[in-house]
């Protein structure tokens, strides 16, 4: 699937609070995780999700050293961003429901 | 030193030159016994100097963490910095976006990669960052808010300036040239956000662009004064005075609107991009 779709940085956003739910990630990290699961996803891809999820109120952020450099973020879900994930697993459950519908079909009466 | 920090050098020293030279043509042309000019000179090569050391410790010098990165990282951090430090956001947004986005490069470099692979485009990978803090609305907003801001305050300190040469008249009685009026207004609504908009876009010539357009401007004036003069609108913008100032309330309601204008600009930057909507 083509990483940049809007519908796949969806599904990114629900996979990022349910690896928030799990315990405090920072971005780097957060990438590392999804790759590790299987996605394809770079630090261009992921960050902005994380701040837009920050921005929404999803996602809080604290900061602490790094022993890299600046002081670094990490992020942990809120009681609003549990609520969305909750929303996105319900949704997710449904579409992929649909979807499996459709492509287990044959076919469909074709009546003129 | 990256391309883009030669290129900002180069831009200050050429500034600092102009400024220089243009002194130095007016002691050259001056009466040899006057100290004026030459005091003017003096203090031109000064300021110029000053500038270049400006440019080099604000733009140029890395920052903390910035001098851990290696040349391909750091040359897309510079172009994401630029970007965001040439954007409407807040100072305390644009420290906070750029801290993670130094830690994610560093993490990045600590395990081998390549900026290329990291962020891809930089000017992408900024333009997506600054698409969740600014609506493309409200961006045009922010800019349209500090070009009026930079036009009343260029106004008011040039009216003030000319005021106080001849303290001993009234304000209202200050007039200014036309041509500096038009000067000012393509300064603050083309050539400001034009630069803005050149730097987010990672062209680091972008900041030869003031300098190319007030030398292009006075130049575009000296041409119309030799071939167009005849016109009646050439005639009024290149030697039409103004009184900008028609009452001596003028100045402080300028002031006062210029100050409300800013408040409105910090206010717009406060305000989310979106709230999430409250949950039972």
């Amino acid at each position: 699937m083509n990483n940049d779709t809007q519908i796949f940085k969806g599904i990114l956003e629900g996979c990022i609070l349910r690896i928030a739910e799990r315990g405090e990630i920072y971005g780097y990290r957060a990438v590392e995780e999804l790759n590790r699961l299987g996605f394809d996803v770079n630090e261009a891809t992921v960050y902005p999700i994380l701040a837009r999820l920050q921005t929404r109120g999803c996602l809080a952020a604290t900061k602490r050293p790094s022993p890299l450099g600046p002081d670094r973020k990490y992020y942990s879900l809120t009681p609003d961003g549990r609520a969305e994930l909750r929303d996105f697993m319900e949704t997710w459950g449904r579409i992929r429901g649909l979807v499996d519908k459709v492509m287990e079909e044959d076919g469909h009466d074709a009546e003129g | 030193m990256t391309r883009r920090d030669k290129v900002i050098l180069f831009c200050a020293v050429l500034l600092a030159g102009l400024v220089a030279a243009t002194a130095l043509v007016y002691w050259i042309g001056a009466d040899g016994n006057e100290a004026g000019p030459i005091l003017l000179f003096c203090f031109s090569v000064a300021l110029g100097a000053g500038s270049v050391w400006v440019v080099h410790r604000t733009l140029i010098r890395a920052r903390r963490g910035e001098a851990l990165l290696d040349p391909d990282f750091r040359a897309a951090y510079q172009t994401v910095r630029d970007a965001v430090a040439s954007s409407p956001l807040g100072t305390r947004t644009r420290g906070e976006v750029l801290d993670d986005v130094l830690d994610l490069m560093l993490s990045s470099q600590r395990d081998g990669r390549h900026a290329a692979e990291a962020i891809g485009n930089p000017v992408t990978f900024a333009s997506e960052i600054l698409r969740v803090y600014l609506r493309p609305g409200r961006r045009w907003l922010l800019d349209a808010l500090d070009g009026l801001v930079a036009w009343g305050l260029m106004v008011l300190g040039s009216g003030l300036l000319l005021w106080i040469e001849d303290a001993e008249r009234s304000i209202d009685q200050v007039r200014l040239d036309g041509f500096l009026l038009v000067f000012f207004t393509v300064v603050a609504f083309i050539l400001l956000p034009l630069t803005r908009r050149l730097i987010a876009a990672g062209n680091p010539w972008a900041y030869i662009l003031p300098v190319a357009g007030g030398v292009g401007m006075v130049l575009a004036a000296e041409l119309a004064r030799k071939f167009l003069y005849v016109l009646p609108v050439v005639r009024t913008v290149l030697d039409g005075k103004v009184r900008i100032f028609p009452s001596v309330a003028v100045p402080f309601v300028i002031l006062v609107i210029v100050i409300g204008l800013f408040i409105a600009k910090l206010q717009l930057r406060r305000r989310p991009v979106r709230k999430l909507h409250s949950r039972g």
